[in-house]
């Protein structure tokens, strides 16, 4: 429980301290800038970076180590728990005073008798004290291998959580419709190489065939179906991938359809009659219809900048876009010089305008779809843990131990009969129980 | 907002607000008849609630979770239809709704305030785990909301049970034992509830944002709230805590899980932000 305390501890710090991890880790240069004695004890503690840290581990280790030991503890001790194993009868132990009872009864062995019947009918494993005349039962006894099950799995979980932080792989591509992803490292959206090893890298290969997007009358985006033709490992099959929807390759790798946007296709010339154009199909990132964004054709030292309009309607305030749906698109292209930014141009589809000293002309309009590359060795052990904890848990909370105990206590002819008991979180079904026991031998035994 | 949304959405703010009125001369008057009448109203209540939230599904073809509004109102009905089908089965516990009747109300006015109208899901987020994972996760929060109601009240009546005060319309709640049950049946069912919310949450993740766990920090919050109702359930079962100890814990452990809910898209940036859906 201290160490579940302890990790409470160290979670809280993480999310209270700005993390330079966060996408806002701007945050942590504020606090360096207000409180730079705060942020260096708290630099020097890891708790700018909680959850990527020695510190997590470090908290991790001793959690790991007590549930290991937990559960050798409770295997250990499983036999007795599922034999007839009650805790010792004390104050503390029964859950209400309601139920625990006293009375006189004549036939001390008769008594016992019929309270061993009834405890069986009621479900309850009974096992009798000869020394003492006293009975002791205990229901729902298999409630404890949903407690082993559950520690198991947190360890389990712990594994799996360290492998995934250690050996995951996860990159993007963003790929033009044709074009292809042939499994080097380059063709990753920011990806870092001295992280992973070149044995690490997921080995798939594709083309992308097309992008398709159904928009809906109210120009909402109701599907989005992305067609690829694998190239490797297995080669040249061809499959549909809807958003988010992953395919699982030989190798183990998933690869999913995460994202998609336009590509439109511009040419590039000197002069309008120039017959050896540059050509290239830009992403623009920037989905919603008139966000501007920016392009340049390598070796021309030239950016644009764009707005596309896919449903190209002129306003008072300028131009627009009716829907999101390829029907009628209109770019907006602007040359950006050296000292300021050229006028806006007209550039519908297959169109060609003067735009700054060079000649652009838009013959096509292509998707661009991002592809989400992951491999994770230890996500399976995750989720076999999560299962595993999940079936412990509920076996172990919905499956609730009772305990009874009845013990005679003679007194010449007379026996003084106790009965008493408890059940381990709530009390209404196991009173319900005890009232059943304690009528039937009252009215039976009860002087 | 359409006027069948409005129509539904006032009636069961007024039906609630009238439950809470009559509860409230129930306790203080001690008027014992009106207690079936009152959980009329609260179930009438509760029927235009479930028929606002069944006309949203209509208008939008989605489980409603994808604004504020749409939270608001399906957080509150998971309050507001245990804490009635509860009164409903126990006579002890009919005074109930009206420990949660003001959190309805004030989900209910909240979400009034953000109404915004409906709108289908994006593509990347039309799954089946949104809907399990928002299940339980209201669930949780509606049985941890309801453990918090009966901690108050345990802790309210215990006070003036030790320092032999007179107990007034306290006497109108059920025994400390069966308030204790009460709340701790709550607090497993939450357990086990939120459970399942992170599990079917990291199996979505995955699914869309190509991680089960990122650290996101409701994510990290709900972490945190399931491990404190653990340390609590841990307490109970064996170390044996009961009554006013527990009691306190739960009305604690309410905080993690307002932060989990709501507190959290104040405090920092974070992934799960609905108005992306």
């Amino acid at each position: 429980m201290f160490s579940m305390v302890v990790f409470s501890f160290v979670l809280l710090a993480g999310l209270t301290l700005p993390q330079t991890a966060d996408l806002t880790s701007v945050e942590v240069q504020t606090l360096y800038d207000r409180h730079p004695t705060l942020y260096t004890l708290a630099n020097r503690l890891v708790l700018t970076e909680v959850f990527r840290s020695w510190l997590l581990l470090a908290v991790i280790a001793p959690l790991l180590y007590n549930l290991l030991f937990n559960l050798l503890r409770r295997l250990r001790g499983l036999r007795t728990e599922l034999e007839v194993y009650c805790p010792p009868l004390a104050p503390e132990h029964v859950i209400d005073e309601r139920e625990r009872r006293v009375f006189t009864c004549l036939d001390a062995e008769r008594a016992l008798l019929s309270a061993h019947r009834s405890m069986e009918r009621a479900g309850y494993r009974v096992a009798e004290h000869v020394g003492t005349a006293s009975l002791r039962g205990v229901r729902g006894r298999y409630a404890v291998v949903g407690s082993v099950v559950f520690h198991a799995s947190l360890i389990l979980l712990i594994i799996g959580g360290v492998m995934s932080a250690r050996y995951r792989f996860h990159g993007f591509v963003i790929l033009g419709e044709s074009e292809e992803f042939n499994g080097s490292a380059e063709q990753f959206v920011g990806f870092t190489p001295e992280n992973t090893e070149e044995d690490d890298l997921p080995q798939v290969a594709f083309r992308v065939r097309s992008v398709e997007v159904d928009v809906d009358d109210d120009d909402h985006i109701t599907d989005a179906r992305l067609f690829i033709e694998e190239l490797a490992p297995i080669g040249h099959s061809r499959r549909l991938l809807r958003v988010n929807e992953p395919y699982h390759a030989a190798d183990g790798s998933a690869v999913r359809f995460s994202d998609y946007g336009f590509a439109p296709l511009f040419e590039l010339r000197r002069a309008p009659d120039d017959t050896r154009p540059r050509i290239g199909a830009f992403k623009l990132i920037l989905t919603p219809p008139g966000q501007p964004d920016q392009f340049a054709f390598p070796m021309t030292m030239s950016e644009f900048e764009v707005r596309l309009f896919p449903d190209f309607v002129a306003g008072e305030k300028g131009p627009s876009s009716r829907s999101r749906a390829l029907e009628n698109p209109v770019a907006f292209i602007s040359h950006k010089g050296k000292q300021a930014r050229g006028p806006e141009v007209m550039l519908p589809l297959g169109g060609t305008v003067q735009v700054g000293p060079y000649w652009i002309s838009m013959p096509k309009i292509l998707y661009w779809a991002r592809l989400e590359i992951d491999r994770d060795p230890g996500k399976n052990i995750v989720y076999l843990s999560l299962m595993l904890g999940l079936l412990g848990l509920c076996w172990r909370l919905l499956w609730q131990r009772s305990w009874l105990y009845v013990t005679v206590e003679r007194r010449g002819d007379e026996a003084m009969l106790h009965i008493a008991g408890s059940s381990e979180y709530t009390r209404r079904p196991f009173a319900d129980r005890f009232k059943t026991l304690v009528d039937v031998l009252e009215k039976e035994h009860a002087k | 907002m359409s006027s069948s949304e409005a129509l539904f959405i006032w009636g069961a703010i007024v039906c609630y607000a009238a439950s809470t009125v009559v509860s409230l001369i129930l306790v203080i008057f001690q008027k014992d008849k009106w207690a079936r009448f009152n959980l009329w109203i609260a179930a009438a209540g509760v029927a235009f609630h479930l028929a606002a939230l069944v006309y949203r599904v209509g208008v939008t073809g989605h489980v409603p979770v994808k604004s504020d509004y749409e939270n608001a109102l399906t957080g509150s009905l998971f309050i507001s239809l245990p804490a009635v089908l509860i009164a409903a089965r126990s006579r002890k516990l009919l005074v109930l709704p009206l420990a949660v009747m003001p959190l309805v109300l004030f989900l209910l006015g909240f979400a009034l305030v953000c109404h915004e109208p409906g709108s289908p899901l994006t593509p990347p987020y039309k799954s089946t785990w949104l809907v399990v994972h928002v299940t339980f996760a209201q669930l949780s929060y509606g049985a941890y909301s309801l453990a918090f109601g009966a901690g108050v009240c345990h802790l309210l009546k215990e006070r003036r049970l030790r320092r032999g005060l007179d107990l007034g319309m306290l006497n109108r709640l059920p025994d400390l034992e069966d308030l204790d049950d009460v709340m701790f049946r709550f607090v497993l069912l939450g357990f086990v509830a939120s459970a399942l919310m992170i599990v079917a949450g990291a199996f979505w993740a995955d699914a869309l944002w190509g991680n089960y766990w990122s650290w996101d920090p409701v994510e990290t919050w709900s972490l945190l709230s399931w491990i404190v109702y653990g340390l609590i359930i841990h307490l109970r079962v064996v170390h044996n805590w009961r009554g006013k100890r527990i009691a306190r814990l739960v009305v604690f452990a309410i905080i993690f899980v307002l932060i989990s809910f709501w507190g959290v898209n104040f405090l920092a940036s974070t992934q799960h932000d609905f108005s992306a859906l």
